[in-house]
């Protein structure tokens, strides 16, 4: 009975609270609405062998002469398995042509179409920011249910955050991704493109959809979508390691261990604890991730930077029993997802290292990326050596990065690590 | 000529179920209580055939006229007369016969490998001794569960939950190859059959437990694991050749032999199994994780730049393995960037 009279409760309340919002701003929403509706479409990607849909996005038009933006992965099955898919958009009134993708940006989760249709009311993008707090309407076809629009609020650009995104604070639902995000004026300023739930959303902001357009119009050279790629993931990858890879690396103290804390600013670190009456031992866990990275393919995801810290210590366990915990708390896996497609298997190398100040035994391990030359993912695992009842493990994984700024950072972390005494 | 003759009468399995000596011929053979040689058969008529001397001084065996006639083993022939010699084999119903002369030879006498009181052979016939093997198995097998475990070690909790699951596991064990041994070589020794898997398990476990100390001292593992596929190339060898010895009267090299040539294919089918798996693609990367106390590092330590310096060979071996792949570029088509109109 109490379910039924909460649930009902939050019905009523959300009517409410829609019908302020429409009330407030139903009429410039209606005429925006009325003015762009023709220049949103729905973009589908069908496999060709089922002729079934395998995923639906929004597009807007950006142009007379047809171009259309919207996000890389509603079209990356058909950027990587063109045998496999097809893309179609599909007009208001329910017309279907086939464009070309022209270019995408996989960093900020661009694509751009070209289509025969001349729209009459193309979108414009937006460079300026705008204040915060100032009303966005985002736009787009949520789970088919077909054009809707979401009001919401500007919350600014992410702040700590490894790619650039806008904070929209409002209710982006699959199938609206790579719609448009518009102020009050209908000038666009960010695609959407994920979110987090609860009301949290995430824009790309508009001015990588200029970019994008310029570099387009600009490029006289046709290149293949593994050059573009792996030329993209190059640069990222030279930009974010050149964060890690300036000043030192700030650290901070985990047990009898100074260990590596927020090396970037868009790490984010948490830390943990875990001692029970009845457990002979107890575990101070730091973890940090990037959160981000970038979306290639369903099995191909990279540029990330994971890191955690256990410091481990026993009162009362003897050297050999203690050393069976500090085997089983080193099983924890890292996040290293991939596939035979993408990545070759790890090659690993282990030995005992002095750093100058803490005796550790360290395994190196490498992958390649066998369709972009050139990038590894790595894994570095050390184990203090030094007291026969505590002591620290470390766990790093860095994809998507060369070989000399894997090595360059590797050197750098190993020698941040000391111990306190 | 001799006229006694011996008849090893046969079942239908060649089991031999009588020996039969004639004192004179001829003699006659059927199911009938007045025949010289009764055969329980009821494929046999009461008198079948008569094994007779003729004027030329040959053993004969003449058919009496029976329901399901006289056979030679040899071709299957049925016949009224067959003449005999040493080693003739006939067939009556589902019997078979067997002829045999006084002064026919027989095989040399077989040596006994595994007399009943042999010295230095594994495992003793002692029962103390037997019993002091299986509570060592059990103290090792405790000691290592101690030594592997971190949180408080319940001693009866894992009495109960564990070492009595092994000791029926290694009853078990015992007792099917007991079976095997009592129906082959009339002996039951069943806490020897236990001996040997307990002493087999520990000698594996100890070994183990010491190379894991190598592998973590020298921070190697390739060595260590040919050592180690070895080791347990001759453990289940050993294990199969001790309970065969108590399973058969076969010579010791014999047996060695067989159980060596069983060890190797056995372990060798598992290791390719198991390169065949490290072929296949892992995503986690598999390092080694086993630990031990500081005192145990055997090598000595580098600095962290000739560490790193390392990778550059890791780092050619995943370019080779890249090279070689096929360049799956679908570039044409569709997804190019193109020159604006």
């Amino acid at each position: 009975m109490t379910t039924m009279i909460r649930i009902a409760l939050c019905v009523l309340l959300a009517l409410i609270s829609s019908h302020a919002i429409a009330a407030s701003s139903s009429n410039s929403a209606q005429e925006l609405f009325e003015r762009y509706r023709d220049s949103i479409i729905q973009v589908q990607i069908t496999n060709k062998l089922s002729g079934e849909r395998s995923a639906l996005g929004t597009g807007f038009y950006v142009s007379n002469d047809g171009l259309v933006v919207t996000n890389y992965h509603v079209v990356s099955l058909v950027v990587q398995k063109p045998d496999n898919y097809r893309v179609e958009i599909i007009h208001r009134d329910g017309s279907k042509e086939k464009p070309d993708i022209v270019n995408f940006d996989i960093i900020n989760d661009l694509a751009l179409l070209r289509t025969e249709t001349k729209p009459v009311n193309p979108f414009s993008l937006a460079i300026e920011p705008l204040r915060k707090g100032a009303r966005i309407l985002s736009l787009g076809n949520p789970n088919d249910l077909g054009m809707t629009l979401v009001n919401g609020s500007y919350s600014g650009n992410l702040e700590n955050s490894l790619y650039e995104r806008i904070h929209f604070s409002g209710t982006i639902n699959q199938g609206m991704s790579g719609g448009p995000a518009i102020d009050e004026y209908g000038k666009v300023i960010g695609i959407n493109v994920a979110t987090s739930g609860n009301g949290v959303g995430f824009l790309v902001p508009a001015k990588f959809g200029v970019q994008l357009i310029d570099k387009t119009r600009h490029d006289q050279k046709a290149e293949g979508v593994m050059e573009n790629i792996q030329k993209q993931l190059w640069l990222n990858q030279e930009r974010f390691m050149g964060t890690l890879l300036t000043g030192e690396i700030p650290v901070s103290p985990l047990g009898e261990y100074m260990l590596p804390d927020r090396i970037a600013p868009f790490m984010h670190c948490w830390g943990d604890s875990d001692k029970d009456k009845k457990d002979m031992y107890e575990v101070v866990t730091r973890v940090c991730s990037s959160r981000q990275d970038v979306f290639i393919d369903e099995d191909y995801s990279t540029g990330q930077i994971f890191y955690r810290h256990k410091y481990i210590k026993s009162g009362q366990l003897n050297a050999l029993r203690f050393s069976s915990l500090y085997e089983a708390t080193l099983s924890d896996r890292l996040p290293t997802d991939g596939d035979e497609e993408y990545h070759t298997n790890f090659r690993c190398n282990d030995d005992f290292v002095d750093n100058g100040s803490v005796n550790m035994k360290i395994s190196l391990c490498l992958r390649g990326h066998k369709k972009v030359h050139g990038l590894f993912d790595m894994t570095l695992v050390a184990v203090s050596l030094q007291k026969n009842n505590s002591g620290m493990q470390t766990s790093l994984l860095l994809t998507g990065v060369s070989y000399e700024n894997a090595q360059k950072f590797a050197r750098k972390y190993l020698k941040a690590i000391s111990w306190k005494q | 000529m001799e006229a006694i003759i011996i008849i090893e009468v046969s079942d239908q399995h060649g089991k031999i179920v009588e020996r039969y000596r004639t004192p004179k011929l001829p003699i006659r053979i059927g199911r009938a209580y007045d025949n010289d040689l009764i055969v329980d058969d009821p494929y046999v008529c009461p008198h079948h055939c008569e094994v007779v001397l003729n004027e030329a001084g040959e053993i004969v065996v003449n058919d009496l006229s029976s329901v399901n006639g006289t056979y030679a083993m040899a071709d299957g022939s049925r016949s009224g007369q067959f003449p005999v010699d040493a080693d003739s084999r006939l067939r009556i119903g589902h019997t078979m016969l067997h002829f045999k002369l006084p002064d026919q030879a027989v095989e040399a006498t077989r040596f006994d490998h595994t007399p009943l009181h042999q010295k230095g052979e594994w495992p003793p016939r002692l029962l103390s001794f037997n019993i002091a093997v299986l509570l060592l198995g059990a103290l090792v097998m405790t000691a290592k569960e101690y030594l592997g475990s971190y949180n408080m070690f319940e001693y009866w909790r894992y009495f109960f939950s564990q070492q009595i699951p092994a000791l029926l596991a290694v009853a078990g064990w015992a007792a099917v190859w007991s079976i095997i041994s009592r129906v082959t070589a009339h002996r039951f020794s069943f806490f020897r059959h236990a001996t040997i898997l307990v002493s087999i398990l520990l000698a594996i476990t100890m070994s183990d437990y010491l190379l894991d100390f190598l592998k973590f001292g020298f921070a190697s593992q390739g060595p260590f694991e040919v050592i180690s596929i070895g080791l347990s190339m001759v453990a289940i060898a050993l294990l199969l050749f001790w309970h065969l010895r108590l399973c058969s009267d076969q010579s010791r090299s014999r047996l060695m032999m067989g159980a060596s040539a069983f060890a190797v294919v056995f372990v060798s089918l598992v290791q390719i199994n198991d390169y065949l798996d490290s072929q296949e693609f892992h995503r986690s990367p598999l390092y080694p994780t086993n630990l031990k106390p500081p005192a145990f590092q055997i090598v000595k330590s580098e600095p962290v730049d000739d560490f790193l310096m390392k990778s550059e060979q890791i780092r050619k071996k995943i370019d080779q393995e890249i090279e070689v792949l096929p360049t799956a570029e679908h570039s044409q088509g569709v997804v190019a960037t193109r020159p604006e109109k």
